[in-house]
């Protein structure tokens, strides 16, 4: 298994969290992990909305010193 | 009409007559212009040879080289034509004039070899 | 000191003339050198592309020859790279000169990737080349009403060129005539209409003042004709389909391995590529998750310039790229607002007036004393 991908948009406002964690996922291969960081408020509830929607994997999501982790796993 | 208007009322004013008055070709031509201006005052401000001449031309020698040359081309162009051969040439060169001319070009030249 | 500039872009072009103002005197005397080395002799203004798009530009207005807006002690050439050797500070170009460097900034920018969605380039419209600028327009032009769609890739260069070509379509229609045969329809990839909050609160009303219809949540994954279907299972049928393609690095970038998708990782606040203190990067070729915009460019030009002539004449840099973005955004009607924020600033754009748009159709014209390090 290769190395999670770091995001790190951590104080990002444009294209934002959940963009660079598209355009990521786009350069990644299927089974690959995403790591992304962010301290945008409505990440907790963005993120997990598209990753839903698109039907990826949430493997892992927690907060630690006021930066959201979000772990994503891409599946198509 | 009242005459006591806020500097904020004169304000709204003069960007409604400015909205009124300006089309997006007149701002596009006036954003040319001033792009030209602020590169040929770039380059002039940075053009050493270019602030010489602007102090040089401040000298009154400056004026009345300006004016020497404009009156001599105007003169040579009326005055009638020299007869050519050795014979014209030793006249011309008998000149005062023509001989100051020659030591002006001497001294010209001995500056621009230094 | 030779300093080598990659790309003669808008980011290459003013670190090149920052740089040659501020080193004039080690140019003089030869203690230092410039090269620039780029892959063309003209200069486009890429932002006026959405003006020709729409037939409110001329082509002939985005081209300057790039040498006139060099300083003249720049030494620049015709001639991109096609190879690069880090690790012995040189590069190889086309013409096969190799060139050794002491600093080496790279800023071959970013190029739209239509290839990347199947059906994309057969099936739809956009406008971040001269060419396709100009066929949109004459599609336009031929167009007499129906369902127009308007799709957004990621990552794309101008983040504000979505809503932009939106509002300008809308005007253009209003100004034909045929508005109210024209069904607007606007999909973007996240969860609001634009990625900046505040843009987003402002546009969506706008929106529907206007009639425009959205789909937000909607990432283009085919386009085939007359429909384009999204990674999230939806689809939006279209008489006229106008994109804001997907992006990618220059190829020279990834042929030399230099970064992922041509996009090389990059320093947020130093600006060096990571793992190379002689290595800068800047404009749309870095990797930063920031704007891919004109003004990232210019304002990471200047604090780099400051920092590489800093280090030339004292062997420091002297200060961090902030992160500052200024980004026009034109809302139609003659009216324009503009976002500004860096890595600790938020944006708070205001509503849009008639003076910010004559400040924005002002500076499409002034960009070339922009370019030169004038303003």
């Amino acid at each position: 298994m290769s190395d999670r991908i770091l995001v790190d948009a951590k104080n990002t406002f444009c294209p934002g969290p959940l963009m660079e964690l598209i355009s990521n996922m786009k350069m990644a291969e299927v089974g690959d992990e995403l790591e992304l960081l962010s301290t945008d408020e409505g990440s907790a509830a963005d993120i997990p909305e598209w990753v839903n929607k698109v039907g990826h994997e949430i493997v892992d999501s927690f907060t630690e010193e006021e930066v959201l982790h979000i772990v994503v796993k891409k599946i198509k | 009409m009242s005459s006591e208007i806020t500097i904020q009322q004169q304000v709204d004013r003069f960007m409604q007559g400015a909205g009124d008055a300006l089309t997006d070709d007149t701002v596009a031509r006036l954003g040319f212009m001033m792009n030209e201006l602020l590169i040929i005052a770039d380059r002039v401000t940075r053009n050493k040879n270019i602030m010489k001449l602007l102090e040089m031309s401040e000298s009154k020698d400056f004026a009345k080289m300006l004016d020497a040359m404009s009156v001599a081309f105007e003169s040579y162009k009326e005055s009638p034509a020299t007869s050519g051969g050795i014979g014209g040439m030793l006249k011309v060169m008998s000149d005062p004039n023509v001989q100051g001319s020659l030591k002006l070009l001497g001294n010209f030249s001995k500056e621009l070899n230094k | 000191m030779h300093i080598l500039v990659v790309g003669g872009g808008m980011g290459g072009t003013i670190l090149a003339n920052n740089l040659a103002r501020r080193l004039s005197g080690e140019l003089e005397q030869g203690s230092s050198k410039i090269t620039m080395l780029s892959a063309s002799d003209k200069h486009m203004y890429q932002p006026g592309l959405l003006y020709v798009a729409v037939g409110k530009m001329s082509t002939s207005e985005l081209y300057r020859d790039q040498k006139s807006l060099l300083e003249p002690s720049i030494n620049f050439q015709v001639d991109p790279v096609e190879k690069f050797d880090l690790d012995n500070n040189s590069v190889t170009t086309k013409s096969g000169k190799k060139i050794s460097y002491d600093i080496l900034c790279i800023a071959t920018g970013s190029r739209g990737n239509a290839a990347g969605i199947p059906g994309l380039a057969e099936n739809a419209c956009q406008f971040y080349t001269e060419a396709d600028a100009l066929a949109m327009y004459k599609k336009l032009q031929k167009f007499e009403g129906g369902k127009v769609v308007v799709a957004t890739g990621v990552p794309h260069k101008c983040p504000m060129s979505p809503l932009e070509i939106t509002f300008f379509l809308m005007d253009y229609f209003k100004k034909r005539g045929i508005w109210d045969k024209v069904d607007l329809h606007y999909t973007y990839p996240i969860g609001r209409v634009h990625s900046l909050a505040p843009v987003a609160e402002w546009a969506a009303p706008e929106f529907e003042k206007e009639g425009i219809t959205y789909e937000t949540l909607f990432n283009m994954k085919e386009v085939v004709p007359g429909k384009v279907i999204s990674e999230e299972d939806s689809s939006a049928e279209f008489d006229l389909l106008v994109t804001v393609p997907p992006h990618k690095g220059m190829q020279v970038i990834e042929d030399n391995e230099l970064g992922k998708g041509g996009f090389i990782p990059t320093d947020k606040k130093k600006l060096n590529m990571e793992g190379r203190d002689n290595v800068y990067v800047l404009g749309d070729t870095t990797n930063l998750p920031i704007s891919k915009a004109g003004s990232t460019a210019h304002f990471e030009a200047e604090a780099l310039g400051e920092n590489i002539a800093a280090i030339v004449q004292m062997g420091e840099p002297v200060r961090d790229y902030d992160g500052k973005v200024f980004c026009f955004i034109e809302a139609g009607e003659g009216k324009a607002t503009y976002a500004m924020f860096d890595y600790n600033n938020p944006p708070n754009p205001q509503a849009p007036t008639s003076g910010l748009h004559w400040f924005k159709t002002a500076y499409n014209r002034m960009y070339w004393a922009s370019a030169r390090g004038i303003i």
